[in-house]
């Protein structure tokens, strides 16, 4: 399948301009942040809180929020829900590196992949991430877009 | 961190609903179903990436499995899972360490509904 996906056919599952990120390198923030940060995003203070937030992408948004108790949760909502059949590789980072919450499958049907990551792993300040690929059984190949975000 | 998963797998399986079917392979827990043969694989080993010391881990190795397999349940059986009388939501997994032991199940914050057999840790280690 891997072969089958063309740069014109990778969607994005975050920001809707990840592949004018891609190919640009523009910074990895919130679309709301995109608008007032250019070029280069790297310190804490200007990634938005994962406390509640949405990274609407092309194809479908990645949703991400934290619970009272430190919980961060997360998950994947196509729009349009022919394309949610297919294989799934979703694994989620807290300061770039893996956590146990991830998404390795294929689905048939409707569903919304999702997970969440307990205070021991998501630790307070950490920059928290949804990253991986759909490859869709109607063709479509989708890409998460940069979607960091703070663990407060 | 490969015991602890066969550790984990072996009593996960024993109280899951007919038809589901936990194993491990290395690191690797693996919860399979009826239908489909492996319905989610999780890395245990990658709770070290982020908790320093083994008992921690396996406390967060022990809550994932019990979470994220109960979710597989519930969304394939569309019904809640595990429950008790009086309770429409499902119990919550739980796994929590302390001196060397590792305690895991499903529980509401006033009763337990599932509790497993305890892991000795310090065996694990040994």
């Amino acid at each position: 399948m891997k072969t089958a996906c063309k740069v014109g056919a990778v969607w994005s599952l975050g920001l809707a301009a990840v592949l004018a990120s891609t190919v640009t390198a523009e910074p990895a923030i919130a679309a709301d942040a995109r608008a007032r940060i250019v070029p280069v995003v790297t310190s804490t203070a200007q990634l938005p809180s994962c406390r509640s937030i949405e990274y609407p992408g092309d194809g479908g948004k990645i949703s991400v929020q934290t619970a009272p108790n430190g919980t961060v949760a997360w998950g994947i909502t196509m729009y349009n829900q022919a394309d949610v059949a297919g294989r799934w590789d979703i694994d989620t980072l807290v300061n770039a590196r893996k956590t146990t919450s991830s998404f390795h499958r294929a689905l048939t049907g409707p569903y919304i992949p999702h997970g969440s990551v307990p205070p021991a792993e998501a630790t307070r300040g950490g920059h928290f991430s949804v990253a991986g690929t759909l490859v869709s059984a109607n063709g479509k190949t989708f890409q998460t877009a940069p979607n960091d975000c703070i663990i407060l | 961190m490969s015991s602890l998963a066969a550790a984990l797998a072996a009593r996960v399986d024993q109280v899951l609903p007919d038809g589901f079917q936990v194993s491990a392979t290395g690191t690797i827990v693996s919860l399979s179903t009826p239908t489909e043969e492996a319905l989610r694989d999780i890395d245990i080993s990658l709770a070290l990436n982020h908790v320093d010391n083994f008992s921690a881990a396996a406390a967060v190795a022990a809550w994932r499995v019990l979470n994220d397999f109960q979710d597989d349940v519930i969304a394939y059986l569309w019904e809640a899972w595990p429950t008790a009388e009086g309770h429409t939501s499902p119990a919550e997994a739980y796994g929590e360490s302390d001196q060397g032991v590792l305690r895991l199940g499903y529980r509401y914050s006033d009763s337990t509904v599932i509790d497993l057999e305890p892991i000795d840790l310090t065996a694990l280690c040994g």
